[in-house]
Protein backbone atom coordinates (compact mmCIF):
# COMPACT_ATOMS: atom_id res chain seq x y z
CA UNK A 1 0.00 0.00 0.00
CA UNK A 2 1.49 3.38 -0.96
CA UNK A 3 2.47 5.61 1.96
CA UNK A 4 -0.28 7.96 3.04
CA UNK A 5 -3.08 5.82 1.74
CA UNK A 6 -5.83 4.91 4.17
CA UNK A 7 -5.84 1.39 5.48
CA UNK A 8 -8.52 -0.96 4.26
CA UNK A 9 -10.03 -0.63 7.72
CA UNK A 10 -10.76 3.07 7.17
CA UNK A 11 -14.47 3.42 6.66
CA UNK A 12 -14.74 6.97 7.88
CA UNK A 13 -17.41 8.85 5.98
CA UNK A 14 -16.67 12.53 6.30
CA UNK A 15 -18.53 15.74 5.66
CA UNK A 16 -16.45 18.93 5.59
CA UNK A 17 -18.22 22.13 6.56
CA UNK A 18 -17.66 25.41 4.76
CA UNK A 19 -14.70 26.46 6.91
CA UNK A 20 -12.74 23.44 5.71
CA UNK A 21 -10.61 24.31 2.66
CA UNK A 22 -11.92 22.75 -0.55
CA UNK A 23 -8.42 21.75 -1.81
CA UNK A 24 -7.95 19.71 1.38
CA UNK A 25 -11.07 17.74 0.50
CA UNK A 26 -9.63 17.10 -2.97
CA UNK A 27 -6.36 16.01 -1.36
CA UNK A 28 -8.06 13.60 1.05
CA UNK A 29 -10.12 12.15 -1.79
CA UNK A 30 -6.88 11.56 -3.70
CA UNK A 31 -5.65 9.55 -0.71
CA UNK A 32 -8.76 7.39 -0.92
CA UNK A 33 -10.84 8.85 1.89
CA UNK A 34 -14.59 9.25 1.53
CA UNK A 35 -15.21 12.93 2.06
CA UNK A 36 -17.67 15.45 0.70
CA UNK A 37 -17.65 19.21 1.12
CA UNK A 38 -20.62 21.41 1.93
CA UNK A 39 -19.88 23.23 -1.32
CA UNK A 40 -20.58 19.99 -3.25
CA UNK A 41 -24.17 20.44 -2.08
CA UNK A 42 -24.12 24.24 -2.52
CA UNK A 43 -24.59 24.22 1.22
CA UNK A 44 -22.66 27.33 2.17
CA UNK A 45 -23.47 30.41 4.23
CA UNK A 46 -25.17 28.09 6.67
CA UNK A 47 -24.97 28.03 10.43
CA UNK A 48 -22.95 25.46 12.36
CA UNK A 49 -26.20 23.92 13.52
CA UNK A 50 -27.27 23.35 9.92
CA UNK A 51 -23.94 21.78 9.06
CA UNK A 52 -24.40 19.40 11.97
CA UNK A 53 -27.85 18.52 10.67
CA UNK A 54 -26.57 18.08 7.14
CA UNK A 55 -23.77 15.76 8.17
CA UNK A 56 -26.19 13.73 10.23
CA UNK A 57 -28.60 13.44 7.33
CA UNK A 58 -25.73 12.23 5.16
CA UNK A 59 -24.59 9.81 7.89
CA UNK A 60 -21.15 11.37 7.78
CA UNK A 61 -18.80 12.59 10.48
CA UNK A 62 -18.49 16.35 10.49
CA UNK A 63 -14.90 17.48 10.02
CA UNK A 64 -14.14 21.14 10.54
CA UNK A 65 -11.43 23.62 11.38
CA UNK A 66 -14.01 25.83 13.08
CA UNK A 67 -13.02 25.77 16.73
CA UNK A 68 -16.37 27.20 17.76
CA UNK A 69 -17.54 23.60 17.84
CA UNK A 70 -15.31 22.98 20.82
CA UNK A 71 -17.32 25.45 22.86
CA UNK A 72 -20.78 24.17 22.18
CA UNK A 73 -22.48 22.71 25.15
CA UNK A 74 -22.54 18.97 25.02
CA UNK A 75 -26.32 18.93 24.97
CA UNK A 76 -26.20 20.65 21.61
CA UNK A 77 -24.29 17.74 20.17
CA UNK A 78 -26.39 15.10 21.86
CA UNK A 79 -28.10 14.10 18.64
CA UNK A 80 -24.95 14.39 16.61
CA UNK A 81 -21.87 13.76 18.66
CA UNK A 82 -19.57 12.73 15.87
CA UNK A 83 -17.47 15.77 15.19
CA UNK A 84 -13.77 16.13 14.40
CA UNK A 85 -12.31 19.55 15.06
CA UNK A 86 -8.88 20.35 13.65
CA UNK A 87 -7.43 22.80 16.12
CA UNK A 88 -3.84 23.16 15.12
CA UNK A 89 -1.42 25.41 13.36
CA UNK A 90 -3.16 27.50 10.78
CA UNK A 91 -6.29 27.20 8.63
CA UNK A 92 -4.27 27.05 5.41
CA UNK A 93 -4.55 24.12 3.06
CA UNK A 94 -0.99 22.91 3.60
CA UNK A 95 -1.38 22.68 7.37
CA UNK A 96 -4.83 21.12 7.18
CA UNK A 97 -3.57 18.53 4.68
CA UNK A 98 -0.64 17.55 6.87
CA UNK A 99 -2.72 17.17 10.00
CA UNK A 100 -5.57 15.33 8.30
CA UNK A 101 -3.21 12.86 6.72
CA UNK A 102 -1.72 12.00 10.09
CA UNK A 103 -5.08 12.06 11.85
CA UNK A 104 -7.09 9.92 9.52
CA UNK A 105 -4.47 7.21 9.42
CA UNK A 106 -4.55 7.11 13.22
CA UNK A 107 -8.24 6.80 13.97
CA UNK A 108 -11.03 4.46 13.03
CA UNK A 109 -14.79 4.70 13.13
CA UNK A 110 -14.95 3.26 16.63
CA UNK A 111 -12.63 5.96 17.98
CA UNK A 112 -14.82 8.73 16.64
CA UNK A 113 -18.13 7.13 17.49
CA UNK A 114 -20.33 9.14 19.85
CA UNK A 115 -17.69 11.68 20.65
CA UNK A 116 -16.02 14.89 19.71
CA UNK A 117 -12.43 14.58 18.61
CA UNK A 118 -10.10 17.52 18.96
CA UNK A 119 -6.94 17.35 16.91
CA UNK A 120 -3.92 19.47 17.78
CA UNK A 121 -0.53 19.50 16.08
CA UNK A 122 0.59 16.41 17.97
CA UNK A 123 -2.39 14.96 19.78
CA UNK A 124 -5.82 13.48 19.18
CA UNK A 125 -8.10 14.09 22.12
CA UNK A 126 -11.39 12.29 22.42
CA UNK A 127 -14.04 14.19 24.38
CA UNK A 128 -17.27 12.70 25.64
CA UNK A 129 -19.77 14.50 27.82
CA UNK A 130 -17.31 17.38 27.98
CA UNK A 131 -14.66 15.17 29.53
CA UNK A 132 -11.44 14.01 28.01
CA UNK A 133 -11.74 10.25 27.73
CA UNK A 134 -8.62 9.43 25.79
CA UNK A 135 -5.63 10.93 24.13
CA UNK A 136 -3.36 9.65 21.40
CA UNK A 137 -0.09 11.06 20.22
CA UNK A 138 -0.14 11.84 16.50
CA UNK A 139 2.66 9.89 14.90
CA UNK B 1 -26.78 26.02 20.61
CA UNK B 2 -24.71 28.10 22.96
CA UNK B 3 -21.13 29.04 22.52
CA UNK B 4 -18.91 31.48 24.21
CA UNK B 5 -16.30 32.71 21.80
CA UNK B 6 -17.83 33.13 18.39
CA UNK B 7 -18.19 36.57 16.93
CA UNK B 8 -20.00 35.68 13.82
CA UNK B 9 -20.11 39.22 12.52
CA UNK B 10 -16.46 38.78 11.63
CA UNK B 11 -16.96 36.79 8.45
CA UNK B 12 -15.70 37.48 4.97
CA UNK B 13 -18.78 39.08 3.38
CA UNK B 14 -21.01 36.61 1.61
CA UNK B 15 -19.69 33.67 3.59
CA UNK B 16 -19.39 32.10 7.00
CA UNK B 17 -15.60 32.02 6.73
CA UNK B 18 -13.94 34.07 9.47
CA UNK B 19 -11.93 37.09 8.36
CA UNK B 20 -9.13 35.83 10.61
CA UNK B 21 -8.62 32.88 8.22
CA UNK B 22 -7.92 35.37 5.44
CA UNK B 23 -5.48 37.14 7.73
CA UNK B 24 -3.68 33.87 8.43
CA UNK B 25 -3.38 33.12 4.71
CA UNK B 26 -1.82 36.52 4.11
CA UNK B 27 0.52 36.27 7.09
CA UNK B 28 1.78 32.92 5.87
CA UNK B 29 2.52 34.27 2.42
CA UNK B 30 -0.44 32.87 0.54
CA UNK B 31 -2.16 34.94 -2.13
CA UNK B 32 -5.74 36.06 -2.39
CA UNK B 33 -6.12 33.55 -5.21
CA UNK B 34 -5.03 30.77 -2.84
CA UNK B 35 -7.68 31.87 -0.39
CA UNK B 36 -10.29 31.98 -3.15
CA UNK B 37 -9.27 28.49 -4.23
CA UNK B 38 -9.92 27.27 -0.71
CA UNK B 39 -13.33 28.92 -0.58
CA UNK B 40 -14.47 29.10 -4.22
CA UNK B 41 -17.94 30.48 -3.49
CA UNK B 42 -16.43 33.68 -2.09
CA UNK B 43 -16.17 36.52 -4.58
CA UNK B 44 -12.95 38.46 -4.93
CA UNK B 45 -14.81 41.71 -4.31
CA UNK B 46 -15.86 40.39 -0.92
CA UNK B 47 -12.28 39.46 -0.07
CA UNK B 48 -11.33 43.02 -0.92
CA UNK B 49 -14.05 44.25 1.44
CA UNK B 50 -12.66 41.96 4.15
CA UNK B 51 -9.17 43.34 3.55
CA UNK B 52 -10.55 46.85 4.04
CA UNK B 53 -12.11 45.66 7.27
CA UNK B 54 -8.78 44.22 8.42
CA UNK B 55 -7.17 47.62 7.80
CA UNK B 56 -9.88 49.43 9.73
CA UNK B 57 -10.04 47.08 12.67
CA UNK B 58 -7.55 45.43 14.94
CA UNK B 59 -7.89 41.85 13.85
CA UNK B 60 -5.63 39.32 15.45
CA UNK B 61 -4.89 36.00 13.87
CA UNK B 62 -7.73 33.87 15.07
CA UNK B 63 -6.18 30.56 14.45
CA UNK B 64 -2.53 30.28 15.27
CA UNK B 65 -2.94 30.56 19.00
Amino acid sequence: MPPGMPSKKSHLQLYADECFPVPSVTYLKSLGFSIVHAFDYKYVQKSDRLHLKKSRSLHRILITIDRDFLYYEQVSLKDHPEVIVISAGSPTTTTVNEICKKLLNNIGETFVNASMVKVTTNKIIKIKDQKKVSEKILG
Amino acid sequence: MKKNLAKKENFVPGSKVPITYLLDYIKEGYSISDFLASYPWIKRVNVEKALDEIKKRDFASGYAL
